[in-house]
């Protein structure tokens, strides 16, 4: 089956399904602990990924062409690796439905206040189906051709320092204390999740594994980079006060922009971002299904299935008042599944490497 | 299957959405002004200029402005009750001007703007006025030509930016500098001339969100732009000199800002220099109309350096810290700044501003 990848879609495919809905709301929410160094929180999250996609990366060249869900059966046998891998799939559905939520209350504040929930959820989840069906080729190319439009924000966003910046928000340096800066880091890493992909996807990449840890750390910068511009961006074009009481800081810096052919940029950049939003629970659809199947026609058959479970979770979900305990304890869970199953599985490969290549050849 | 799938979509994309955010523009009462007042009562009194479209046939239209009043708590309570007086739905979102009455300014003007920025759909490029006496008498105006007052004035303010006049203001910037406590706001003034027309030609300081009642008049005002570093294109200085005045056009300028502490007596200093380059328009001082630019320059900035030292006791006095000192202090020294209540501490800084002029050009004559 011919359905590798290059490394630079690689590339695509950890960026795209970072970037997404956390990013608008994220200034306010690291402003509130890291205060005018929430940027230098930013690039401390960005670190601490660096960290995991390393221990990934080295996982992974050490099972070639063995994606998380395989790895788990190995290491952990038949029964415990399919519970664990059905516990995957549990959270990648929980996250897709999650986000599908989140992106939907978003769009009826500032879009369509009047559209009933369901209808848009239904869209995006179709829509969302219908590309997570095919080939990972075919979703990375749509990605490479959507990055496009991550260019179109970064320019736009240039528009905002026709406002008053203050420099001076930011400075001096380090005023917050490290420990503030830390708490910021945290809450920056539940934004920037999404790495955790190329668990699955590395190993239908065709490239050296020098050059996909390359390939990988460049995504990493690039994603820890283009968040903490929009972060600082936020932090000198805001008093601190007036970024404190935001909901969607980065949407909110372009709504005082006014050029003589367009008014009203946040609404553009918002319609843009839909498409990088849209493409983090196409990710995560993917993933659903390649945690529980391996050939392509049950896998096609899962991915509907989770459309399905995704929908009428974000329809049960968006009639919620408030999310925030479930979303903390979804983040907390997520963290043990992305973070200390993988390292518990790299640390056990040290030991069992010997043993796996006898088994394995 | 693979065809049945983006049909159905492109099927649900074309019908639904849209279906319930549809709005026809012909159901709308734009409002493109908006003047806030006290009343008695406590209340709030609300004036608004909506526009009418008046069909002419032939795809023409006639703007008609109507004006509406109503009083209540905050904005959107005075909202719904017009919108049971007007035709169509009232939709705030494209006013051009917001004119606050300088009495309702003293009280605070960000409780009442709040709702402007929560809304999602408002437009915070509206300009921002303190109206000297009721804000309804301002707006309610007759239209000269039948052309809608709120666009007039927004012109107003617009071409006084440009002169370096009044600051440029709009509801997005105001929220960000009152609500930062190292710098203090001025707006606009607005005022009603006493043969009825409008006029824009003096800046009123803030101090927090309370309008202070101060006012600095039109050359006073186009100085302290100059001082606060926020020239536009141009400024345009009149400067009596004996008994004439002379005209100087300011067309480039660079400033130096220096807050210094004392570590003995932590008192605030600061320093701001400006040198302004630029041409005299109009120079009758001497009989034969001659310029000697290196003695002009010199009693030139005499004059200005005096009308400078006026200004910055009067921003002390109103404790308006428009220059942004407290925003320096903040940087530079950041343990001093958490230590002190800058609010008080404020009104015993000591500003030293220094003018200097460079004249690049007489214009024709010599």
């Amino acid at each position: 089956m011919n359905n590798s990848i290059t490394k630079n879609q690689l590339f695509f495919l950890v960026i795209k399904t970072q970037i997404g809905i956390g990013l608008l709301s994220l200034p306010s929410d690291i402003q509130e602990s890291a205060g005018g160094d929430a940027w230098i929180s930013v690039l401390g999250s960005g670190v601490v990924i660096q960290l995991l996609i390393l221990a990934y990366w080295h996982l992974c060249s050490r099972y070639p062409e063995k994606n998380l869900s395989q790895m788990t059966v190995l290491f952990f046998g038949k029964y415990i690796g399919r519970a664990v891998n059905c516990i995957y799939y549990g959270f990648f559905v929980l996250i897709a439905g999650y986000a599908c939520t989140l992106y939907v209350k978003l769009i009826k504040v500032w879009l369509l206040p009047l559209t009933p929930s369901w209808v848009l959820i239904l869209l995006i989840i179709v829509i969302g189906i219908y590309l997570a069906v095919e080939d990972l080729r075919v979703i990375a190319r749509f990605y490479q051709l959507a990055s496009v439009l991550l260019f179109v924000l970064f320019a736009m966003s240039l528009a905002t320092f026709v406002n008053d910046v203050h420099l001076s928000n930011v400075l001096p340096v380090g005023q917050a204390g490290i420990s503030q800066i830390f708490k910021g880091s945290g809450k920056t890493f539940f934004a920037m999740l999404g790495f955790e992909v190329i668990l699955f996807f590395i190993a239908q990449v065709k490239a050296s594994p020098r050059e996909v840890m390359k390939t990988l750390t460049l995504a990493n910068c690039f994603v820890t980079l283009f968040y903490s511009y929009f972060v600082f961006i936020c932090l000198i074009g805001f008093s601190q006060e007036a970024l404190s009481k935001v909901k969607e800081p980065v949407l909110f810096l372009l709504r005082g922009l006014s050029f003589q052919l367009f008014d009203r940029l946040d609404l553009i950049f918002l319609s843009i971002w839909i498409i990088p939003m849209s493409t983090t629970i196409v990710s995560y659809l993917c993933l659903a299904g390649k945690t529980l199947t391996t050939t392509r026609k049950t896998y096609q058959r899962m991915v509907r299935i989770s459309g399905v479970l995704i929908l009428m979770l974000a329809i049960y979900m968006s009639t919620r008042e408030s999310l925030d305990t479930f979303s903390k304890w979804m983040e907390y869970g997520y963290l043990i599944m992305i973070a200390a199953v993988p390292l518990l599985m790299w640390t056990m490969s040290f030991l069992l490497l010997s043993y796996h290549k006898r088994r394995l050849t | 299957m693979k065809k049945l799938i983006p049909a159905v979509c492109l099927g649900i994309l074309l019908l639904l959405p849209g279906c319930w955010d549809a709005k026809m523009l012909i159901n709308k009462k734009l409002v493109n002004g908006i003047a806030l007042d006290t009343q008695e009562n406590g209340q709030i009194l609300g004036t608004v200029k909506a526009i009418i479209l008046e069909s002419k046939g032939g795809g023409q239209f006639d703007v008609k402005d109507k004006l509406a009043q109503s009083t209540g708590h905050n904005i959107p309570e005075i909202g719904h009750k017009m919108d049971s007086m007007l035709p169509g739905t009232i939709e705030a979102n494209k006013a051009f001007v917001i004119i606050i009455g300088d009495e309702l300014a003293h009280q605070g003007i960000m409780p009442i703007l709040e709702f402007f920025y929560r809304l999602p759909k408002a437009y915070l490029n509206t300009k921002v006025l303190i109206a000297k006496g009721q804000g309804s008498d301002i707006l309610s105006v007759p239209e000269v030509e039948n052309n809608p007052i709120a666009f007039d004035i927004k012109q107003m303010v617009n071409s006084s930016e440009r002169t370096s006049l009044v600051p440029s203001q709009t509801l997005y910037s105001l929220w960000n500098q009152i609500s930062d406590p190292s710098e203090d706001t001025v707006l606009p003034i607005i005022r009603k001339m006493s043969n009825g027309a409008l006029v824009i030609d003096s800046i009123g300081l803030f101090n927090e969100d309370t309008f202070t009642g101060v006012t600095l008049a039109r050359n006073d005002s186009s100085l302290l732009m100059l001082l606060k570093d926020k020239m536009s294109s141009v400024a345009w200085l009149d400067i009596p000199l004996g008994e004439s005045v002379v005209s100087f056009e300011v067309r480039k300028m660079k400033r130096s800002f220096k807050v210094t502490v004392n570590d003995q007596t932590q008192s605030i200093e600061s320093k701001i220099r400006i040198d302004l380059y630029g041409n005299i328009d109009s120079y009758t001082g001497s009989p034969d109309w001659i310029i000697d630019s290196k003695q002009l320059s010199k009693e030139l900035a005499e004059s200005l350096n005096k009308q400078a030292a006026k200004i910055t006791g009067i921003l002390l006095k109103a404790n308006c810290d428009a220059f942004g000192i407290g925003r320096k202090l903040k940087v530079s020294h950041s343990e001093l700044w958490k230590t002190i209540d800058w609010k008080s501490k404020y009104p015993e800084v000591k500003i030293t501003p220094e003018v200097h002029i460079h004249i690049t050009s007489t214009g024709a004559l010599k």
